[in-house]
C-alpha cells in the first residue's frame, strides 16, 4: 500500500512540475509583452526595461523558470502584473469563494444523484420519468443552464439573485475564519450573512451541479439494479419486506461504492468547470480571477490558478485512487 | 458583491417564496425525508430570507428602476486592470473614481449632458477650456520654460492633511519614482520650486506646449497626500497602499478596496469647496465584465447606472424603456485602423492612400455605431484642431484599390487584426473584411490582445497586416494623440506605444517635433495641423470615426455632468435625484 501511494504522488508531481514547465515556456516564447500592456501606451522604452528588470524578465529563461519553481516551494507565485499584489495574497482571497462553491455544488449533486439513482432504480411507476429525466438533463452545458436560471430565477420570477457572493446591504460580513460565508456568518451569529450567501450560491451552484448529478446517478442507478438481483436482497424480499425497506436498507448502502468513486472524480471535474459558471455569475473566485487575468497576460495569475486548480484535481484523483485501492486490493494490480 | 436591499425592503411581507413548499414537506413519505433533508434545509433559508426580508430579491421588474431615495450609489467596472493610483492607474473604467478621489491642479471644464429621446450625438466641436482646480490662477514665462501657480487655501487631504505646494512637490517626484505610464507627462521637467506654501513653480528644460493638457489630463499628476506617502511608502513609494486606499482631496474617498472585486467611496465632509455637495453618501463600485449582467442588474435597479461597454443592440433596446435615459457622451474616442507598411501589398504609400479611399467609413458608421459616432474627417480626434486641418477625408472610391490589388502579383492573403478589448472593434473587422474581399483580397480576421499589440512595435514578426483599434488621447492636445499613435517607435525616445505596425513617418515626426517645442500658439497649430496632413498622406494611420460613449441612467437620475476628454466616466459629486 505504501509504494502505491508513493507512485501515485509521485506521478501527480510530475504531472504538475510539467504543467509549469509548459504554461511558462508556452509564454515566455509567445509573442506579448505584458510590462507595456501593465505600464500603458505612453511608457518610455526605459520604465518598461526598468520594470521588466525589477519583476527579473531580463534574466535567463532557464534562470527565470527554476526561480518561479523555486519560489512555488514557498507558496511563491510572482507578483500580479494587474494587481501589483503577490499572487498568493489574490489566490486567498479568491480561492475560498472557489471551494465553498464546489462544495456546495457536490452537495446538491450527491442529493441529485441520489434523487435521480434511488427513483430511477426501483421498479415502481414513476421510475422511467426519472430515467427519461437523466438522459436529456446529461446533455445541457452549464452556461446554457446558466443563462437558463438567470432568465428565468433572476429576470422574471425575481427569485434569486444572479451576481456575486453576497449583497452590499449585508453590513460587515466575516472574512474568517474557514472562508465559507455560509459557515462563518454562523460562528460570527450573523444567521443574514449565511442566508444571504446561501441564496447566492443556489443558482450557481445548481448549475455546476447538474452534470456531475447524472453522472452520479446513473452509476447510482446501474449499481443498484445489480444489488437488487444478489442473493441477500432476494432473501431480504422472502423475509416479507417491503420494496421500499428492500431497496433503501439492503440495496443502497451496498451500492453507494461506484457512485461516491464516481463522485471523487466528478469532484475534481468541477474544479475545471467552475470557471465559466464563475464568470457567468460574477462570483468572485479563481475562475472569476482568471477570466480578468487573460485578457491582461497576467502571467503570474494565469499560472497560479492553473497551478492551484490543476493540484487540487491531481489531489483529489490521487486520493480517490488511494481509497479505492483501500476498499478493492484487487486495484493495486 | 451585489445590493439587493432596495428590492427586499420593497417586498416586505409578500407571499411569493416558498411557503407553501416548505408546508408541502409533511406530506413526503417518512422514508424520504432523509433523502430530501438537504434540499428541504435549503427551501427553508429561502422562505426565511424570503419572509424577514433580510435576502434574496423579489418584487416585480416593473417600469420603475428602483433607488431613487436612496444615499447609496451602485456603479459597476467592465475591467479592473490597474490600481486605482494616480502615479499608475493609465486606463478607462477608473477614470470615474480616480476623478472622485483625486484632483490636479488644474482640469477640463465640466459640461452638462443632456437627455435627448433620440439620443442625438454631437462630437466635440473645439479643445475644452482648462480651468483651475487645485491652483486658483496660473501664469506660463514667454519662453514656455516656467509654470507658476497659485495654489488655493483651506484644501485638505483625505487624512486632514493641509495641501500646500510642498505637498505637490513630493507627489511630482513619486511620480517620477514610480516610473510608470503616465510619468512621461513630467519627462520634461527640470525642477520645481516651492517659494512659499501657495506658489508652486515648475521649470521645464525644454518647451512643451502640451504641458497644461497633461496637467489636466485625468492620467495628470495629482496631489497626494504627503503624510500618506510618508507612512506607507515602503520599498514601492506607497504603491501597494494606495491599491487599496486614496490619499487624495477629492470629494470622495476611498473607504473600502479589494482589488478586481469591489471598492467602496465615501463623500468627504471636509471638501474644500462648499458649492460640491455630493447627494450619494456612498458609491459602491462593482467589477461586473459581463455586459449583459450589467443590463440585467440596471433593470432590477441593483445597478444605479452603466457606463461603457454597451453593444447597440443593448443601446437600441434601453431606447425604447421609458423608465430608462440614454445620453450620447462626447468625447475623444477614435476608432482607427493601422496598416502595416512592410505588407508587400501596402509597401507603397499610394496603394495606402488608395485604401484609405476604399473604406466605406459612413457604412461602418451607420451599422455599427448609429447614434454614437460620425464619420471622421480629420486625422486627430474631434475638436483638436479647427475644422479643415489635418484632413484625412478621401471620397470613397474602392475602384483604385481594387485595381491596385488585382495589379499586384504576390500574396492576396492578409490579416485583419482586431482589439479584443474593445467589443465594437470586431464588428468594424467584419465589415472590412467583406470590403476587402470584394477589392480582390483574401482576409482572415484575428483578435488580439493587448499584451500582444503591445508586443508588436518592438518584435513584428506575426504582427497583422491591418489593424482596428479603438482608442483615446491622453489629453486634448493634438500631440498626445499623434505622438502615441503615430510618432516613431524609438528605444530611446517617449513615444509610439501606440504606434503597433511600427510605421515611420520622419517628415511627420519632425513637424510634431516642431510643433510641440512652439511658444507661440498659432504657430504651435499650424505645425500639428502639417505634421497630421504629412501622416495622414502617409496612410499608415486610417481615422474612420468620432465616437461617443453611451450612458444609461434611470429616469430620476439627474446631474449626469462630464469632461470630453476624460471617457467612461461622469463627475459622481454632481449626480443626484430629480428635484
Amino acid at each position: 500500500m505504501t509504494s502505491f501511494v508513493v507512485k501515485r504522488v509521485g506521478a501527480a508531481l510530475g504531472i504538475v512540475v510539467v504543467l509549469t514547465f509548459v504554461m511558462f515556456f508556452l509564454q515566455r516564447i509567445s509573442h506579448t509583452d505584458p510590462v507595456h500592456a501593465m505600464l500603458g501606451a505612453g511608457a518610455s522604452p526605459a520604465a518598461v526595461r526598468a520594470e521588466a528588470h525589477r519583476l527579473g524578465l531580463d534574466r535567463p529563461l532557464v534562470d527565470q523558470y527554476f526561480s518561479y519553481l523555486k519560489g512555488l516551494t514557498h507558496l511563491d507565485f510572482g507578483t500580479s502584473y494587474r494587481l501589483r499584489e503577490p499572487v498568493s495574497t489574490a489566490l486567498a482571497t479568491y480561492f475560498p469563494a472557489t471551494m465553498e462553491l464546489t462544495a456546495y455544488s457536490l452537495l446538491f449533486a450527491l442529493v441529485i444523484a441520489l434523487i435521480l439513482g434511488v427513483g430511477g432504480a426501483g421498479k415502481w411507476k414513476g421510475a422511467g420519468v426519472f430515467r427519461a429525466i437523466m438522459l436529456p438533463a446529461a446533455c445541457i452545458p452549464p452556461f446554457l443552464l446558466a443563462m437558463f436560471g438567470k432568465i428565468v430565477f433572476y429576470e422574471h420570477l425575481n427569485l434569486l439573485p444572479a451576481a456575486g457572493r453576497i449583497s452590499s446591504s449585508v453590513a460587515n460580513p466575516p472574512t474568517g475564519p474557514t472562508g465559507f460565508l455560509t459557515i462563518d456568518g454562523l460562528i460570527a451569529g450573523k444567521p443574514n450573512v449565511t442566508i444571504d450567501a446561501f441564496i447566492h450560491l443556489l443558482l450557481p451552484a445548481l448549475c455546476i451541479a447538474l452534470i456531475p448529478a447524472i453522472s452520479i446517478g446513473r452509476i447510482l442507478r446501474s449499481s443498484i439494479e445489480q444489488t437488487m438481483q444478489m442473493d441477500h436482497v432476494r432473501t431480504a424480499r422472502a423475509k416479507g419486506l417491503k420494496e421500499r425497506s428492500v431497496l433503501l436498507k439492503h440495496a443502497l448502502r451496498n451500492s453507494v461504492g461506484p457512485a461516491l468513486s464516481m463522485a471523487g472524480l466528478q469532484l475534481g471535474l468541477m474544479f475545471a468547470g467552475v470557471v465559466v459558471i464563475e464568470i457567468m455569475f460574477n462570483w468572485p473566485g479563481v475562475g472569476w480571477f482568471l477570466a480578468q487575468s487573460i485578457p491582461q497576460g497576467d502571467f503570474p495569475a494565469i499560472a497560479g490558478v492553473t497551478l492551484v486548480l490543476s493540484i487540487t484535481y491531481v489531489a483529489i484523483n490521487a486520493a480517490v485512487d488511494v481509497l479505492q485501492a483501500v476498499a478493492d486490493p484487487r486495484i493495486r494490480v | 458583491m451585489r445590493k439587493y436591499g432596495g428590492i427586499i425592503q420593497k417586498n416586505r411581507g409578500t407571499s411569493h417564496c416558498f411557503g407553501e413548499q416548505n408546508r408541502a414537506k409533511s406530506h413526503v413519505p417518512s422514508n424520504w425525508r432523509s433523502v430530501a433533508s438537504f434540499a428541504l434545509v435549503g427551501i427553508a433559508l429561502m422562505a426565511s430570507a424570503c419572509s424577514n426580508g433580510s435576502g434574496g430579491s423579489s418584487g416585480n421588474s416593473s417600469a420603475t428602476i428602483p433607488g431613487s431615495t436612496s444615499h447609496t450609489l451602485n456603479i459597476a467596472f467592465t475591467e479592473d486592470t490597474q490600481p486605482l493610483d494616480p502615479d499608475v492607474y493609465y486606463a478607462g473604467s477608473g477614470n470615474i473614481a480616480i476623478q472622485a478621489m483625486y484632483e490636479g491642479l488644474v482640469q477640463y471644464v465640466k459640461q452638462p449632458l443632456t437627455y435627448t429621446k433620440d439620443a442625438t450625438f454631437t462630437p466635440p466641436s473645439s479643445r475644452t477650456q482648462i480651468i483651475p482646480d487645485l491652483a486658483s490662477s496660473w501664469t506660463t514665462s514667454p519662453d514656455g520654460l516656467t509654470y507658476t501657480f497659485t495654489l488655493r487655501t483651506g484644501v485638505t487631504f483625505h487624512d486632514g492633511t493641509p495641501f500646500n505646494s510642498e505637498a505637490m512637490k513630493e507627489d511630482f517626484t513619486r511620480r517620477t519614482e514610480v516610473n510608470g505610464g503616465p510619468a512621461y507627462m513630467l519627462a520634461d521637467v527640470s525642477s520645481v520650486d516651492t517659494p512659499d506654501p501657495q506658489t508652486f513653480v515648475v521649470h521645464l528644460s525644454k518647451a512643451n506646449n502640451a504641458f497644461m493638457d497633461y496637467l489636466a489630463s485625468t492620467y495628470g499628476p495629482k496631489a497626494i497626500s504627503p503624510a500618506v506617502l510618508n507612512a506607507h511608502g515602503g520599498n514601492d513609494f506607497a504603491q501597494k497602499y494606495l491599491t487599496t486606499h486614496d490619499g487624495g482631496t477629492g470629494p470622495y474617498m476611498m473607504t473600502k478596496g479589494v482589488s478586481g472585486q469591489e471598492y467602496v467611496l465615501s463623500s468627504y465632509s471636509g471638501y474644500w469647496d462648499p458649492t460640491v455637495k455630493p447627494w450619494y453618501s456612498t458609491v459602491n463600485i462593482h467589477i461586473i465584465p459581463d455586459i449583459g449582467t450589467q443590463q440585467l442588474e440596471l433593470e432590477k435597479g441593483q445597478l444605479s447606472m452603466i457606463l461603457n461597454g454597451l453593444t447597440t443592440q443593448a443601446i437600441q433596446s434601453f431606447n425604447s424603456n421609458s423608465s430608462l435615459h440614454t445620453y450620447s457622451v462626447p468625447t475623444l474616442v477614435t476608432p482607427a485602423v493601422w496598416v502595416n507598411p512592410s505588407t508587400p501589398v501596402f509597401s507603397s504609400k499610394k496603394v495606402r492612400q488608395d485604401f484609405d479611399a476604399a473604406i466605406d467609413k459612413k457604412t461602418i458608421v451607420d451599422d455599427i455605431f448609429p447614434g454614437r459616432a460620425v464619420v471622421a474627417n480629420q486625422i486627430f480626434p474631434s475638436g483638436e484642431l479647427p475644422a479643415g486641418s489635418a484632413m484625412q477625408d478621401p471620397t470613397y472610391d474602392p475602384s483604385k484599390f481594387a485595381k491596385d490589388v488585382s495589379a499586384f502579383s504576390g500574396s492576396k492573403a492578409i490579416i485583419l487584426g482586431y482589439d479584443q478589448a474593445d467589443p465594437a472593434d470586431l464588428p468594424v473587422a467584419d465589415l472590412m473584411q467583406t470590403e476587402l474581399a470584394a477589392a480582390g483580397l483574401q482576409v482572415t480576421v484575428k483578435g488580439y490582445t493587448d499584451t500582444v499589440l503591445y508586443g508588436f512595435p518592438t518584435n513584428p514578426k506575426g504582427a497583422p497586416d491591418l489593424l482596428v483599434d479603438s482608442n483615446w488621447p491622453d489629453a486634448q492636445a493634438p500631440d498626445t494623440w499623434a505622438r502615441i499613435v503615430m510618432y516613431t517607435p524609438s528605444p530611446t525616445g517617449v513615444a509610439g506605444g501606440l504606434n503597433y505596425l511600427g510605421c515611420s513617418d520622419p517628415a511627420g515626426d519632425s513637424l510634431l517635433d516642431q510643433a510641440l517645442a512652439a511658444t507661440d500658439p498659432s504657430q504651435a497649430q499650424t505645425l500639428v495641423a502639417q505634421a497630421g496632413e504629412e501622416y495622414a498622406s502617409y496612410g499608415c494611420w486610417d481615422v474612420i470615426a468620432y465616437r461617443g460613449d453611451t450612458v444609461v441612467a434611470p429616469s430620476w437620475m439627474s446631474g449626469l455632468v462630464h469632461q470630453v476628454p476624460i471617457p467612461d466616466a461622469v463627475v459622481l459629486a454632481d449626480l443626484k435625484p430629480v428635484g
